[in-house]
């Protein structure tokens, strides 16, 4: 058995399992290709943001600006507030959800990771509709849409992680006198050290560069790194300056994504043999803490949620009715919208088709070339860098590459479905290469044994075993192109607005025709990005 | 070379082929997709055969760039097609900024043919970004004050208006103090918590104002005093005036507590037609006369229009005596075509101040943004 790992994993059996899919040049043309590709719409903008935003006169002008300090100083101590918040508020659900078996124990955990999954834009309209007027525009308000943002997802991981870790220590630590509370504080937590750094780091990251949540919610008073890029931008017409913010936030996200990530993944735990036991539980504690479970999804996840429905649904005078959807169809006067409302969801919906299939096709050919072994990196690349940009320094990339001819691209739609391809490229990548890599060596190999051509083997043994993955990475990529803002709101024109663009345009905008209107079309994106994800969900295969 | 190896060379050149010719279908698809919108407008250009009375109808379309306030009554761009057989477009580009910068940042590629709307105090810049092609209107009929903004004509005066302070008589009342009259005014005690201003670096107005603090020397101190006192006496600031006057003014109709708000001198007019009683002899609001900065708006043709003639008769049309009288009761600003008619609730209500604040367009243009960053760091 060793032997054969042995032999599977050394470099030459990598090389033969490459050629089976594709030949030593054709990898390289497709290498060539795809890293063209990604020069040309992510190097080129990006490194247009740091050429501009290096110069000493706009960085000078930049740091002894108090106002984008301090913006610099809120976008860190939010950030930190709502990780600390966050993880501190997952660590006991996940405790409960891991270790305890009740009536609707997934579907709770799946309440939670809800807003995770929908467009921001939508989670910060329902935020905006349900609170009271007196805390728009706090700190107070951006924290807690952050933590409903987030506590799912670090929950979801922390069980993961829990259920991973088995029940050996937990049993052990209590088996010699410690209290289950002390058990997961003084043992438990201290083993899941690695999983707590990455997933915080993540946190952190998403909130530290937060945009359409803090466009919407912040209001004139409070703003992120990636909302001042953007008022830059559009309010002072300074690309220099917006260069220089967009580079110091580009800073600070790697370097915390570089530490938090890396260090992260040297301590994983081996896989214990004894998954943990769930048992109904035992005591009124454990009971209390079920029931606090389940309290914080409704109250967190589905009053916020339940708020847009029921201002969806209730007509500019009051009633119950349908009228708000009737007057998507309809110009309001003061809406500032040059279309009918309705009319960016066709906008939104052909370009997610058309994003999400770019990068269907684009993921599908990077994950080809990375079974070669020497193309990895591209994958890697890939996956990692759009990450760490965000899309609104993308956009300013573009203002700033594509402005002058032969290359006068910056004002074409074409350019917009571009980078939003790009800023969702990730989502497909890490479900793609990950499934790729996961394919028994052997089955290409006995398929080119058999006299298979590359060809043949990538169409009848290949791309088959990837079908569900496929259509998984299809419905993901689907959902996050479909609530794509930042770039969106950077690039987009007045004419062929999307719908988190027009949402938050009419969200934050005063008066019961306009709000609702907001409000119906974040339900039907909401809706939509559901009927995406569960395409995500239906398609996942279990090996 | 085996039969087995060339034919996998084949197939791998296959894949490349396909690779690539999915990629042109992408950007066939891309293609398509954008040229859509503009594609329907032929579409609904009548059969040159279909009979006399489709003659007139339209033979090209122009559009219009403008921000989000924007309004004419609803046959005006009817009548003009039907004139002269070009259909308009409105496209709104947000706030009077917003709309100024997105122009700029798209001018190789321009959002509309004519723009509506650019104010005194962001001239300048859309003049040095050369947004606009001078165009050969004739202005003959416009006014002189106006109109020797632009000397050289890139763009020409379409509308002017004053921003001032508008207080709500009946707050006012029932709090027990008089109206403010000048600037200095609001920073008075008797007025803590009553005052909603716009954000100058998002708002027309509020950046207006701001210059009214600045033009004002009546305070005799700096305007950097004037407004840490206004932020003493519990200022509100929020984005945008539609904001400030319908959710947080008293008199807005949406339950506001703030009886003071930055508007402007037409305000009251608007007050009356759209209040509980549009027949009323008296306005429910008022104007601080002495608070009252001036304001010209200005359109002109992009460059890079496809159809200049086209957007010339837009723009004609624009300060014709028809479009200047309609501006009135649907924007609440006033004419700068001497022959417009005077709207009657214009001449029993508005507030037009014999001498309002001003200041140089130079001074404005070189001090904004250093003005708006002060501004900003002192009070958000």
């Amino acid at each position: 058995m060793d032997i054969i790992d042995a032999v599977a994993d050394s470099p030459q059996a990598k090389g033969l399992t490459a050629d089976r899919l594709l030949s030593r040049r054709g990898a390289i043309l497709l290498a060539g290709g795809l890293g063209a590709l990604f020069v040309v719409l992510f190097a080129w903008p990006v490194g247009r943001v740091l050429a501009e935003g290096l110069r000493p006169a706009a960085v000078r002008e930049v740091l002894r600006d108090s106002r984008i300090r301090s913006v610099a100083w809120f976008s860190l101590w939010q950030a930190a507030a709502s990780t600390v918040a966050a993880v501190g508020i997952a660590i006991p659900i996940a405790a409960v959800v891991a270790k305890t078996e009740f009536p609707g124990r997934r579907f709770t955990l799946g309440l939670l990771s809800a807003p995770f999954a929908l467009p921001a834009v939508v989670v910060g309209t329902s935020i905006l509709l349900v609170s009271p007027r007196s805390i728009r525009g706090t700190a107070g308000i951006i924290i807690c849409a952050h933590i409903l943002y987030n506590v799912g997802f670090v929950a979801r991981s922390l069980t993961a992680a829990l259920e991973h870790l088995g029940s050996n220590p937990f049993d052990a630590a209590r088996s010699l006198g410690a209290t289950p509370t002390r058990a997961l504080l003084t043992v438990e937590l201290p083993l899941l050290r690695g999983t707590l750094k990455r997933v915080a780091g993540v946190v952190f990251g998403l909130c530290f560069a937060s945009f359409g949540t803090v466009l919407i919610l912040g209001g004139p008073r409070r703003s992120t790194l990636d909302v001042e890029i953007h008022r830059q931008v559009f309010q002072f017409g300074r690309l220099d300056r917006s260069a220089v913010v967009a580079i110091i936030q580009l800073v600070i996200l790697t370097f915390v994504l570089v530490r938090t990530q890396r260090q992260g993944r040297r301590d994983d735990l081996p896989n214990s043999a004894f998954r943990a036991r769930r048992g109904r539980p035992q005591t009124a504690t454990g009971w209390l803490g079920v029931i606090s479970v389940i309290v914080v999804a409704v109250a967190g996840v589905v009053l916020p949620l339940a708020g847009v429905l029921r201002r969806a649904f209730r007509n500019p005078n009051g009633a119950i009715g349908f009228e708000n959807f009737r007057r998507l169809t309809e110009m309001t006067r003061g809406s500032g919208l040059a279309t009918p409302p309705i009319s960016a969801l066709w906008v939104s919906i052909r370009a997610a088709i058309l994003v999400g299939t770019l990068a269907i096709l684009t993921s599908t050919l990077v994950a080809l070339v990375s079974n070669q072994n020497s193309q990895r990196w591209l994958a890697q690349v890939l996956t990692i860098a759009p990450l760490a940009t965000s899309p609104v320094t993308l956009g300013l990339g573009v203002l700033l590459g594509f402005a002058v001819s032969p290359v006068a691209w910056r004002s074409s739609p074409v350019m917009l479905l571009c980078i939003q391809t790009i800023v969702c490229l990730p989502f497909a990548l890490a479900t793609m290469t990950a499934a790729s890599s996961a394919i028994p060596r052997q089955y290409l190999d006995s398929a080119a044994t058999l006299g298979a051509s590359p060809l043949q083997v990538q169409r009848t043994v290949w791309l088959p075993l990837l079908s569900g993955t496929l259509r998984a990475a299809s419905g993901t990529v689907f959902a996050v192109a479909l609530g794509e803002f930042g770039a969106a709101s950077i690039l987009v024109r007045p004419s062929s607005e999307t719908l988190p663009v027009v949402i938050a345009r009419l969200a934050t905008k005063p008066g019961v025709v306009l709000t609702g209107q907001a409000a119906a079309l974040a339900l039907l994106l909401g809706a939509l990005t559901a009927f995406a994800t569960g395409l995500t969900v239906s398609g996942r295969v279990e090996p | 070379m085996s039969m087995s190896r060339k034919l996998a060379n084949f197939g791998e050149r296959k894949l490349g082929v396909v690779a690539i010719l999915l990629c042109i279908c992408a950007a066939g698809v891309f293609a398509v997709g954008c040229t859509s919108n503009s594609s329907t407008t032929p579409k609904t250009q009548p059969d040159p055969e279909s009979g006399p009375t489709n003659q007139r109808a339209e033979k090209s379309s122009v559009t219009l760039l403008t921000y989000d306030s924007f309004a004419l009554t609803d046959v005006a761009f009817k009548s003009f097609t039907k004139t002269t057989g070009i259909a308009v477009k409105v496209v709104n580009a947000g706030d009077t900024g917003e709309m100024v910068n997105k122009a700029i940042l798209t001018k190789e590629a321009p959002l509309g043919d004519v723009l509506w709307g650019v104010d005194n105090t962001f001239l300048d810049r859309t003049l040095a970004a050369r947004l606009f092609e001078p165009s050969n209107v004739v202005t003959s009929d416009l006014d002189p004050a106006a109109l020797s903004l632009v000397p050289n004509g890139e763009v020409v005066p379409v509308d002017v208006g004053d921003v001032c302070i508008n207080y709500d008589k009946a707050a006012l009342e029932k709090a027990g103090v008089p109206a403010p009259i000048s600037i200095a005014d609001l920073t008075k005690p008797i007025y803590k918590n009553m005052l909603v201003v716009q954000n100058p670096a998002t708002s027309s107005p509020g950046l207006a104002f701001l210059l009214a603090t600045i033009a004002d020397r009546g305070s005799g101190s700096p305007w950097q005093e004037t407004w840490a006192q206004l932020k003493d006496n519990g200022v509100l600031i929020v984005n945008g005036w539609t904001e400030a006057y319908e959710t947080h003014f008293t008199a807005g109709g949406n339950d506001g507590d703030r009886p003071l708000v930055v508007s402007y001198g037409t305000s009251p007019v608007a007050a009356v037609l759209f209040g509980a009683d549009p027949k009323a002899k008296t306005a429910p609001t008022g104007v601080a006369a002495g608070t009252c900065f001036r304001q010209v708006e200005f359109a002109g043709v992009l460059r890079g229009t496809k159809n200049k003639a086209a957007a010339e008769e837009l723009l004609a049309y624009l300060i014709s005596p028809e479009v200047q009288t309609d501006i009135q009761l649907n924007m609440f600003v006033s004419p700068v075509n001497r022959k417009a008619t005077a709207a009657k609730e214009f001449t029993l209500f508005a507030v037009q101040p014999n001498k309002p604040l001003t200041l140089n367009p130079n001074e404005i243009s070189k001090n904004r943004e250093t003005w708006i960053d002060e501004w900003t760091s002192l009070m958000l």
